[in-house]
């Protein structure tokens, strides 16, 4: 009787173990994808502006409109600005505020000051996975969500 | 809004994504038909065969002068929360208090609690302040002054009550209009009414019998404490066979209360943050519609919710129980209620430890850096560690996923094996024992997808 129930138990533990073991090999897996794929069009653009042999693509390199969250009376114009990014990108985003205030982003700790009429923009690499708000300091009033996924 | 979390810790768990979810639910599921084809059929942990440890620590560990020091270390802890409460910084997130009281102590001790027993014993405030007032009076009327007979009706009923308030206060209560946190000043002020409350029941029913059924701190470490392989018999130190704790601590009434108020608190906090969002602001807005202030919409909404989730993880819990009572040789309802409550303790557990993981890792720094350099906020630096922060790049997010998918699988695993064990001493015919199982491997199956669907909506 002892015996059996500690194989049991060794048993269930073996289980947990092994399916434990699986489920660290599988987000590698899935991540190493998503990392080739994403890092690819950026070395091939790379090697084509070096490498003559290469039929260069006609697509300009110019960057996307910096998502931009305007702050009036105090709250963000059409909620709060939600940007979803990955691990290692570049967050980039502008504010403009009618009010004096404060801006700062969570979790990264930056902050920058804006007068009423002007404008702010954040640039910096995401380099912390989890989910961080960007809030007008002195009123705590949420204007961005950022979503850094792995 | 994440009202509470993002007061504190600035960095929010990412849900869990669909294909963890998958693998976490295939797994539960694997598990719990293992446990079901081969298990054992003689109850084990029903006794529980302590057995004395380190007698010679033991002699010193619990002698009156270290236990002196441990309950005024105790005192002096909650004097110094009030003190900073009210002296300190209003800024939640600068100010010790809040840290010390919902991070440290309300998500530490428990885990604490489960590693080396109910530590908490020793350290009381409340317990240590009463038996020294206790002790005076006794000297000043030569001998002990006889206390009400607590009704044992209510056992730890009051405890349970404790937990709601105290959870309320610290989640729905600090939602004042658009501001998102408990101020320190308010901690404070709790703490003292809370206090008062604790000493006046003391000098009722006596403080150790109050310390056991309802000063709520003490009893919910307790109630993990039995989840620990350590415990102290007559000022004496040992150990015990794992599990074999838990078996009694339900038999007191209320028992069953406090450990599924203990499950639901944490259910709403993580539901609030994602599944029933959507659901609360509506009744928020409703009741605001209604003619209810901006305060008092959103802190109704709220409590209504937290009653609903309340009677929804008991109506999991007692459709297993049901459902076992029809089992031939089943004792009555109530009995049954009673005997499987134990259950449920590793699930509160997990529970904690799936939904607070990060926030712990995340305050627990600012508690022993800046936090203890300067307590109150105001530019102080006591330890020279004032100019640290909270690095949160420490625990990457998919580390984080997988703590909390441990962490519910194991909780999800003790359930059943301390309900296993316990249908085997209720039903002696092994088939009408397994059958017994089916319902609650339904009720631990329920929890557990429950507690990853909560985790796969979070934040959203």
């Amino acid at each position: 009787m002892k015996v059996s129930t500690k194989r049991m138990v060794l048993g269930a533990a073996l289980i947990i173990a092994i399916l434990a073991l699986f489920l660290v090999l599988q987000p590698d897996d899935s991540n190493d994808d998503d990392t080739t794929t994403s890092s690819a069009p950026a070395v091939t653009t790379g090697e084509a502006g070096t490498s003559p042999g290469e039929p260069a693509k006609p697509i300009k390199p110019t960057p996307p409109p910096v998502p931009t969250v305007t702050v009036k009376d105090g709250e963000p114009e059409g909620g709060v600005l939600e940007l979803d990014l990955k691990e290692g990108d570049l967050i980039r985003f502008q504010v403009k505020s009618d009010v004096d205030e404060e801006i700062h982003v969570h979790g990264y700790d930056l902050s920058k000051d804006i007068s009423a009429g002007g404008t702010v923009t954040f640039a910096f690499p995401a380099d912390i996975g989890g989910i961080f708000e960007v809030e007008l300091e002195n009123s705590a009033v949420p204007i961005v969500s950022l979503q850094v996924n792995p | 809004m994440i009202p509470f979390a993002h007061a504190l810790a600035s960095r929010g768990d990412l849900p869990i994504p669909a294909w963890l979810f998958a693998w976490g639910a295939a797994i539960v599921l694997v598990v719990s038909f293992f446990a079901l084809s081969a298990a054992w059929r003689q109850p084990k942990f029903e006794e529980t065969r302590w057995r004395a440890i380190t007698p010679r620590l033991s002699r010193i560990l619990f002698s009156w002068p270290v236990a002196s020091v441990c309950g005024a270390i105790g005192a002096l802890l909650l004097g110094f929360v009030v003190y900073v409460g009210f002296a300190g910084t209003d800024a939640p997130d600068r100010n010790f208090a809040l840290t010390f009281v919902f991070v440290t102590v309300w998500l530490g001790f428990p885990v604490l609690s489960v590693l080396i027993g109910d530590f908490f014993r020793v350290f009381s405030p409340w317990r240590f302040l009463g038996r020294v007032v206790g002790g005076g009076v006794a000297l000043l009327f030569r001998g002990p002054v006889p206390h009400l007979e607590y009704p044992e009706r209510l056992g730890r009923w009051p405890a349970a009550a404790g937990l709601v308030a105290f959870v309320w206060l610290e989640i729905i209560y600090g939602s004042i209009g658009t501001s998102v946190s408990l101020s320190p000043e308010v901690v404070a002020q709790a703490t003292v009414i809370y206090s008062i409350y604790t000493f006046s029941m003391m000098a009722l029913f006596g403080v150790e019998k109050w310390n056991e059924r309802g000063e709520f701190l003490a009893v919910y470490f307790n109630m993990f404490s039995q989840l620990s392989i350590f415990e102290v018999r007559d000022r004496s130190f040992g150990r015990r066979a794992p599990f074999s704790g838990a078996a009694n601590w339900a038999k007191v009434p209320g028992s069953l209360g406090l450990v599924i108020s203990a499950i639901a608190v944490t259910t709403f906090d993580g539901a609030q943050e994602g599944a029933l969002r959507p659901a609360i602001e509506w009744l928020q807005e409703t009741l605001g519609d209604l003619g209810f202030g901006v305060t008092e919409a959103v802190r109704g909404g709220d409590t209504i919710f937290l009653l609903i989730v309340i009677a929804f993880v008991a109506a999991i819990y007692l459709t297993g129980v049901k459902g076992m009572l029809g089992i031939p040789g089943a004792p009555s309802f109530a009995k049954l209620r009673e005997s499987f409550a134990h259950t449920l303790v590793p699930i509160a557990l997990a529970y904690l430890v799936a939904h607070y993981f990060s926030l712990f890792v995340f305050q627990e720094q600012a508690q022993f850096t800046f936090l203890l350099s300067d307590p109150l906020g105001d530019g102080s630096n006591l330890f020279g560690t004032a100019g640290t922060g909270i690095d949160y790049s420490v625990i990457g997010t998919s580390f984080v996923w997988y703590v909390q998918l441990i962490a519910l699988l194991a909780g999800h695993v003790l359930g059943l094996v301390l309900a296993h064990d316990r249908a085997v001493f209720i039903w002696k015919d092994y088939r009408m024992a397994t059958r017994s199982q089916y319902w609650m491997l339904a009720v631990m199956i329920s929890f557990t997808c429950l507690g990853l669907y909560l985790l796969s909506v979070a934040n959203q």
